[in-house]
């Protein structure tokens, strides 16, 4: 049975230009649109994106940031490679823009969430081919519980602490199904746009997970993902046992327990399962089916890796730190802190208590983009609260962890710093934290055989539809006729290709017809 | 413009190394190289730019 995986990546990025000042992010969007067309082979929809010669997209988003989707892949190694190939396009781009002279630096980010801004996060969406009815309940519980490999890590940036989490997009998540992509966003998305319905293959379009660069992270997500799914399609109702009785709740508990211990309640009996637990249960669901004829070849690989990885994070944190996202920022980030800070780790808590305290009588940043200053929060506290109680309480909350209200700054600083650490570790290119571990070999992430960085930005897929994209848009890039494309069809106003069929192998170029003119 | 002439393998990694099977003990001894490596990373990027690091690259905005 064929599969299909894909990823959008919404990057980050700005640009100063040669006085230092700021880019506007739309000037610099506007440039990076003329730096495709004349760094890539590409071909235009008819709205205005980009349709790359590896079959991939890229267009400016809603928020005037980049995005990158990748072509239609039929394996976790390809599609883990096309999205290797967007960080590499957005390299490239970086690098044209600087070169055109006005604008001094550019640089690219893809970290999930904005420390300055609590409200905004950058995407990474998957899509997955399934064939029948697919019950969200069904999907939710492992999309609750994959963050713990899945997950790229960070700071709850909705915190006006330091919160470390394993996932800092759980924490926007709101409900456990939306069809709302920037507001009420859901675990499970009910956006179906439709691979092919005259085929019946169906889009699901998942918009809960997060960019990571981990290779094996990244890896897992989408086989382990992509495995599930098949699953539910073809044998609805297997996990009914471990359906949850409050799915963003659930989400949110496993993020915040860098140990994997926190259990959810469960709908069946109330009993309470790990994430560990519920990802065991989906794994040994998949492995008593490996021999269907819906499970794909790369299937039993996928569930010995997926078992190793579940066996190594039930040892502890320390045992996945050179490779997944999450686990490699949680140790060096605590260990940076215990050598370079005089505020314990395991005192955040009691901070986080102290600052939330701070927010509710009303001082500081509503933005909690800031934790006001030692003195600002002093004169204020000693204004409103005359009698010292509440100076008192939240002091007596710090003894506790060998703390004092002098040390507020200090925690100031240090969030500060943190929350910088955790951008430049997203930052694409030579300059991002993770590319530079990965370069002193300190890591352990990478599963693929390496290829050239250019074979995947300009060559697309071998199987299906991306494969003839591709090709036809570099066949056609010195055409005089006028070609639009799009991810199931590449037009003139004389002929087009049918791509609706996503495993379409053979080109069958035919005529217009006049009333055929809408993709 | 000018072509990138690394792989994906020289972005970082070193050759051959793979995350199946069971080293442990390996991945371990790893935590001590990547905490002196993190080290170093902190102190190159720091030193790169000037103080106000988030807000000079705040970014455009996602969903």
């Amino acid at each position: 049975m064929q599969h299909m995986i894909g990823v959008e990546t919404e990057f980050s990025i700005t640009g100063l230009d040669p006085g230092g000042q700021r880019v506007s992010p739309r000037e610099l969007c506007h440039r990076l649109d003329g730096a495709v067309k004349s760094c890539l082979t590409c071909m235009p929809d008819h709205g205005g994106r980009q349709f790359l010669s590896n079959g991939g997209l890229f267009y400016v988003d809603y928020g005037a940031h980049p995005e990158y989707a990748t072509p239609e892949c039929t394996s976790p190694d390809d599609a883990v490679r096309y999205v290797q190939a967007g960080d590499a396009i957005m390299e490239r781009l970086a690098d044209c823009l600087q070169q055109a002279g006005d604008i001094a630096e550019v640089r690219v980010f893809k970290g999930n969430v904005d420390y300055l801004n609590p409200d905004v996060t950058w995407g990474c969406h998957e899509s997955y081919l399934y064939r029948s009815n697919l019950h969200a309940g069904q999907l939710i519980p492992h999309l609750v519980s994959r963050l713990i490999f899945s997950g790229s890590g960070g700071w709850n940036n909705r915190s006006p602490g330091l919160e470390f989490t394993l996932s800092p997009r759980a924490h926007h998540m709101r409900k456990a199904v939306s069809g709302d992509s920037t507001g009420v966003r859901g675990i499970f998305h009910t956006r179906n746009e439709s691979h092919c319905g005259r085929l019946n293959l169906n889009r699901l379009h998942l918009l809960c997970g997060e960019s990571v660069f981990s290779e094996i992270g990244n890896w897992l997500k989408l086989a382990t993902t992509a495995l599930v799914v098949a699953l539910i399609d073809h044998q609805p109702g297997f996990a009914d046992p471990v359906r949850l009785v409050s799915p963003v709740e659930a989400m949110r508990t496993f993020a915040t327990d860098p140990g994997c211990r926190s259990t959810a309640v469960l709908m069946h009996r109330r009993k309470r399962l790990t994430a560990l637990q519920i990802q065991r249960f989906y794994l040994d669901a998949v492995e008593a089916h490996l021999q269907a004829g819906f499970m794909p070849s790369w299937a039993p690989l996928a569930c010995r890796r997926w078992r190793s990885m579940l066996d190594r994070i039930e040892q502890g944190a320390a045992t996945v730190s050179v490779q997944l996202d999450w686990a490699i920022k949680y140790a060096i980030y605590r260990e940076w802190v215990s050598h370079h800070s005089s505020i314990p780790w395991e005192s955040f808590s009691a901070w986080n208590l102290v600052v939330s305290e701070l927010c509710t009588l009303g001082i500081g940043d509503n933005n909690h983009a800031e934790i006001p200053e030692y003195r600002l929060v002093r004169s204020r506290l000693k204004r409103s609260d005359r009698q010292g109680h509440t100076l008192k309480m939240l002091g007596d909350l710090l003894a506790g962890s060998g703390q004092c209200w002098e040390q507020l700054d200090e925690f100031r600083h240090l969030r500060n710093r943190l929350f910088e650490f955790d951008t430049r570790f997203g930052e694409v290119g030579k300059n991002g934290l993770f590319r530079m571990l990965d370069a002193d070999r300190v890591l352990q992430h990478r599963l693929l055989k390496a290829r050239p960085v250019s074979e995947v930005i300009n060559n697309p897929p071998r199987y299906g539809r991306p494969a003839l994209r591709g090709y036809w848009i570099r066949r056609l890039r010195r055409s005089k006729r006028r070609y639009h494309c799009s991810w199931e069809i590449i037009e003139s106003d004389r002929r087009y290709l049918d791509l609706s069929d996503p495993f379409v192998s053979r080109t069958r170029w035919k005529s217009r017809p006049p009333q055929d003119c809408e993709i | 413009m000018q072509q990138r002439n690394h792989t994906q393998q020289e972005s970082g990694g070193k050759s051959g190394d793979s995350v199946d099977g069971e080293r442990l003990n390996e991945v371990r001894d790893k935590a001590g190289s990547l905490f002196a490596a993190a080290d170093r990373a902190f102190d190159r990027v720091r030193a790169r730019d000037s103080q106000g690091f988030l807000s000079n690259v705040r970014q455009t905005g996602g969903q």
